[in-house]
C-alpha cells in the first residue's frame, strides 16, 4: 500500500524554507536551460522556416553559401531557358538573378559594427518570396540608389529607418521602405535592385539565381539539368535545403546551453540530496512507525522519491514560467556560414518546456533516490528508538 | 575554538561532501563564464604592450585590397615588419574539420608574429617551396599531422583546392592556424593581386596609434581606403559580431551564483537548526553570542572555500593549458585565467559564505538559552 501523498505535502509545508530554497536552485537551473535552448531554437527556426518548397537556388558548384558563389551573366541566359521553370503573368520565366554584398554597419548604441547582407534582386525577386510584406514606405525604384530594409535590421542598426541615408559602395543610398519577412532569414537583410548594386560595386557576375519550378517533380528535374549542364558548373538545390543546412550555426549555442545546464544540474541535485537526507534524518522515528504500521520498504522508498520529485517539479514549473517572457525577444548574431548578421527571436516551444520539466524531474529523482533508499532500509527497532 | 569549528565541518561528512562538491561544480562554471567574459571584453592580456596591428579595408573585412599596399606600408616610419594575410576558408578532408587557414606572405609572416616559435630550418623549408605550409602545434596535434604530410584544403570560397606539404610546426602564437604561400593562391586564382589583410609589427607599442593614422592617411581617397587598428581592437570587432554574448554570460553567471548562495544557505540553515541546543550549551559554558555566530559563519566559510579551491583552482589549471585559443574561425583570444578573474572568482565564495550563514548564525547566537536547551530541532 502506498503512503498517502498528503503525508509528503504536509512535510514539505512544515519545512517550507528548505523546500523553497531547494526548489529555487532547481528553478534557476531549469530557467537557464530553457532560455539558452530557446536561443538556439530561435536561431534554428529562423533558418529552417525560410524558403518556398518550389524555389530553387542555383549557385556555383562547391560554394557553401551565396556570399561565396558567383554566376556569370551568360550562365543566366542558359538558366532562363531550362525546362520546368514556372512562368509569370507576362509569360516570362519566373527567375530572379541576385547579388549578395556584405557591408559593415554599426549596431544601435555601439561603435563596433556587424556585417549585414545587402541583396540585389531581379524584378521577380519579391514574388518568389511569399513571406515578404512591405510595411512602411514604398518599394525601391531601379536606377535611383534606393533600398528597403527589414524591420528587424532597422530596429537593431543605425541609419536604417525610412528616410535615412546609408553610405556604402560609391555613395549614399536612401531607405525608402521597411519590410517584414516573418521569422525567416530574409528578415535580416537589406534589399535593392540587383543591377544598381552590381554597378556600384563593379561586379559583373551575380551571386546566385532563384527560380520557381512548376511543381516538385519539375524541381527535381531542374536540379538534375543544372548539374548535368557542362556549360554551367553550377549546382541547384531547394531554397529550403539551403537554409536548413545553415541550422548548424545553432550547434555551439546548444552545446553551451547543455554544458552550463548540465553543470548547474549537478549542483542542484546535490542540494536536493542534502535536503532529502536531512528530511530522512529528522523523520527516522516516523519512518519506523510507518514500517510498524505495515507500510513496506518499497512504499517508503517511493514516498521519499515522490517528495523529492515534488520539490523539483515545483522548481521546474516555476522555472519554465519565468522563462516565458523571453519568448519573442529579438536578438542577433553573426551566421558564420554567410558571415553576416542573422536577426532572430528567442523561441520557446512546448517541447522545450517539456524537456525543461523532464530535466527538473530527473534532478529531483536523482536527488531523492539515495536518501529514500536509506530511509527504506532503516532498521525498525533502532529507528523507533532514535530521538 | 578552531578545532571545534573543523570538527563541526566534518561532523556530517556526507552533507559536507555534497555541499562542497556542488559549490565546486558551480564555481567551476562561474569561473569558466568569467574567463570567457573577460576574454570577450579584452581578447588579449596586456593589450597595450602588444606591438601588433591589423590593416583592413575601411568598408569592411570582406573586401580585399591591392597586394601592392604591402611595400608602401613598410615605408611608414615605425613599421618594423608587415605581412599580408588572406583568409582562405578551406577545410581538411571533411567539412567538419574547420580551422583557420590563411594564405600569407611567407617571407614576412614570422617577422610580424614574433611570438611564434618555429625552428629556423623549418622556416627556411617553408619559405623555399611554393606549395609548402606551416601549422600551429595544437592544430598539427589535433589532426596528427607530421612534417612532410600532404594536406589538401577543400571547400574554399576561392574555388581552388591547394595541395600543400607540411614543412613546419610553430608554437607559442595562435596555434590553431595554418599558413601557406599567398603566391600560390594568387597564381591559382588568375593573378588578381589582391590580399585580405595586412598584419603589421610596429617598433614600440606606444606608437601604434600614430602608425595607424599614418597608414590610413597614405591610402585616403583611393579606391581601397584602409582602417588600421591594434590587434586587440581588431579581434574585438569580430567578437562584437557574435552579438550580445557578454550580456548572456552575465545573466547566466548571476543565476549560477545565486544558485550557489541558495545551496550553501540551505545547508547552513539545516545544520544550524539542528545544533541550536548545542549552541545553548556553549552559551551556558560561557561562550558569547559573537563566538557562536563566528563559529557558524566560519563553518560556512570553510565549506565555500573548499569548494572554491576545487572549482576555481580546477578552472585555473584547465584553462591555463588552453592559452591562446581560437574562438570560431577567425578570432583567437587569451583564455588563461587572468589575475582580475582569479581575484573575482576567489572573492565570490567569501561573499556567499557570509550571506548564506550570516542571518541564521546571528539568530543562533541570540536565542534564549533556556528555550534553546528545550528545543528539539
Amino acid at each position: 500500500m502506498a503512503i498517502p501523498l498528503k503525508y509528503n505535502l504536509r512535510n514539505l509545508r512544515v519545512r517550507w524554507v528548505t523546500t523553497l530554497m531547494t526548489a529555487a536552485s532547481i528553478l534557476l537551473t531549469v530557467l537557464v536551460f530553457v532560455v539558452l535552448m530557446a536561443l538556439a531554437q530561435g536561431l534554428q527556426t529562423s533558418l529552417s522556416a525560410t524558403g518556398h518548397p518550389l524555389n530553387l537556388i542555383i549557385m556555383r558548384e562547391g560554394s557553401q553559401s551565396e556570399t561565396q558563389s558567383s554566376v556569370q551573366r551568360d550562365s543566366l541566359q542558359v538558366i532562363l531557358y531550362l525546362g520546368g521553370i514556372a512562368k509569370d503573368e507576362k509569360g516570362e520565366p519566373w527567375v530572379s538573378p541576385e547579388l549578395i554584398v556584405l557591408i559593415n554597419l554599426p549596431r544601435r548604441g555601439q561603435v563596433q559594427g556587424s556585417n549585414v547582407t545587402i541583396r540585389g534582386l531581379g524584378p521577380d525577386g519579391f514574388a518568389l518570396r511569399p513571406e515578404f510584406k512591405l510595411v512602411e514606405g514604398r518599394p525601391y525604384r531601379s536606377g535611383r540608389r534606393e533600398v528597403i530594409v527589414s524591420k528587424r535590421i532597422a530596429e537593431r542598426f543605425q541609419n536604417c529607418a525610412v528616410g535615412d541615408k546609408l553610405k556604402f559602395a560609391k555613395g549614399y543610398w536612401t531607405v525608402v521602405g521597411a519590410f517584414d519577412a516573418g521569422n525567416t532569414a530574409y528578415a535580416s537583410e537589406i534589399w535593392t535592385d540587383a543591377n544598381d548594386l552590381a554597378q556600384d560595386f563593379d561586379r559583373d557576375a551575380y551571386s546566385s539565381v532563384f527560380v520557381r519550378a512548376v511543381d516538385s517533380t519539375a524541381a527535381k528535374r531542374l536540379s538534375q539539368l543544372v548539374a548535368d549542364d557542362r556549360r554551367l558548373h553550377m549546382k541547384a538545390q531547394s531554397e529550403k535545403e539551403y537554409y536548413e543546412r545553415q541550422t548548424r550555426t545553432a550547434a555551439p549555442i546548444k552545446f553551451l546551453g547543455l554544458f552550463i545546464a548540465g553543470l548547474m544540474a549537478v549542483g542542484a541535485s546535490f542540494a536536493a540530496m542534502n535536503t532529502m537526507y536531512a528530511a530522512v534524518a529528522r523523520r527516522t522515528k516516523e519512518i519506523g512507525a510507518l514500517r510498524v504500521l505495515g507500510f513496506s520498504r518499497g512504499s517508503i522508498l517511493l514516498s521519499f522519491i515522490i517528495e523529492s520529485v515534488l520539490i523539483a517539479a515545483t522548481g521546474g514549473a516555476l522555472g519554465c514560467l519565468l522563462a516565458l517572457p523571453v519568448n519573442g525577444v529579438t536578438t542577433g548574431t553573426t551566421n558564420f556560414m554567410t558571415f553576416s548578421e542573422l536577426a532572430f527571436s528567442f523561441h520557446i516551444t512546448p517541447a522545450l518546456l517539456l524537456n525543461g520539466m523532464i530535466f527538473a524531474l530527473l534532478m529531483g529523482f536523482i536527488g531523492g533516490l539515495f536518501p529514500a533508499w536509506r530511509a527504506a532500509h532503516e532498521n525498525i527497532v533502532t529507528a523507533l528508538r532514535s530521538t | 575554538m578552531w578545532r571545534l569549528l573543523l570538527k563541526n565541518v566534518i561532523r556530517n561528512k556526507r552533507r559536507t561532501l555534497l555541499t562542497v562538491s556542488s559549490v565546486a561544480v558551480s564555481l567551476f562554471l562561474v569561473s569558466s563564464l568569467a574567463i570567457v567574459y573577460t576574454a570577450f571584453g579584452a581578447p588579449l592580456q596586456d593589450a597595450d604592450s602588444i606591438p601588433l596591428m591589423m590593416v583592413r579595408r575601411s568598408s569592411g573585412i570582406i573586401f580585399p585590397m591591392p597586394a601592392s599596399y604591402g611595400a608602401r606600408i613598410r615605408t611608414v616610419p615605425g613599421v618594423a615588419a608587415c605581412a599580408s594575410l588572406s583568409w582562405f576558408g578551406g577545410y581538411w578532408k571533411d567539412p567538419a574539420n574547420q580551422f583557420a587557414n590563411f594564405a600569407v606572405d611567407a617571407e614576412n609572416v614570422f617577422l610580424v608574429q614574433a611570438a611564434s616559435q618555429i625552428p629556423p630550418d623549418q622556416l627556411e623549408a617553408f619559405k623555399r617551396e611554393r606549395t609548402a605550409a606551416v601549422a600551429g602545434r595544437r592544430l598539427a596535434e589535433k589532426y596528427h599531422w607530421k612534417i612532410g604530410d600532404r594536406i589538401t584544403l577543400l571547400g574554399s570560397p576561392y574555388g581552388i583546392t591547394p595541395e600543400l606539404t607540411l614543412r613546419g610546426i610553430f608554437s607559442g602564437g595562435p596555434d590553431d592556424q595554418l599558413y601557406f604561400h599567398w603566391e600560390y593562391l594568387n597564381e591559382a586564382t588568375g593573378r588578381r593581386n589582391l590580399v585580405g589583410l595586412y598584419w603589421i609589427r610596429v617598433e614600440r607599442p606606444e606608437i601604434t596609434s600614430r602608425v595607424g593614422q599614418a597608414v590610413d592617411q597614405m591610402f585616403r581617397n583611393t579606391d581601397a581606403e584602409t582602417k588600421t587598428e591594434s590587434i586587440s581592437a581588431f579581434l574585438l570587432s569580430f567578437i562584437s559580431m557574435l552579438g550580445n554574448v557578454r550580456g548572456i554570460i552575465l545573466a547566466v553567471g548571476s543565476a549560477v551564483t545565486f544558485a550557489i548562495l541558495l545551496i550553501v544557505a540551505n545547508t547552513m540553515a539545516m545544520s544550524i537548526r539542528e545544533r541550536i541546543p548545542e549552541a545553548a550549551v556553549l552559551r551556558s559554558l560561557g561562550f558569547r553570542s559573537a563566538h557562536i555566530t563566528g563559529l557558524f559563519v566560519g563553518e560556512s566559510l570553510v565549506l565555500t572555500l573548499a569548494g572554491a579551491l576545487l572549482g576555481v583552482g580546477g578552472a585555473k589549471v584547465l584553462y591555463d593549458g588552453l592559452a591562446l585559443s581560437q574562438l570560431g574561425q577567425f578570432v583567437f583570444a587569451d583564455m588563461r585565467m587572468r589575475p582580475v578573474t582569479l581575484a573575482f572568482c576567489s572573492s565570490l565564495p567569501l561573499l556567499i559564505a557570509l550571506l548564506a550563514a550570516g542571518w541564521p548564525a546571528y539568530r543562533a547566537g541570540r536565542v534564549k538559552i533556556a528555550e534553546a536547551l528545550r528545543y528539539t530541532g
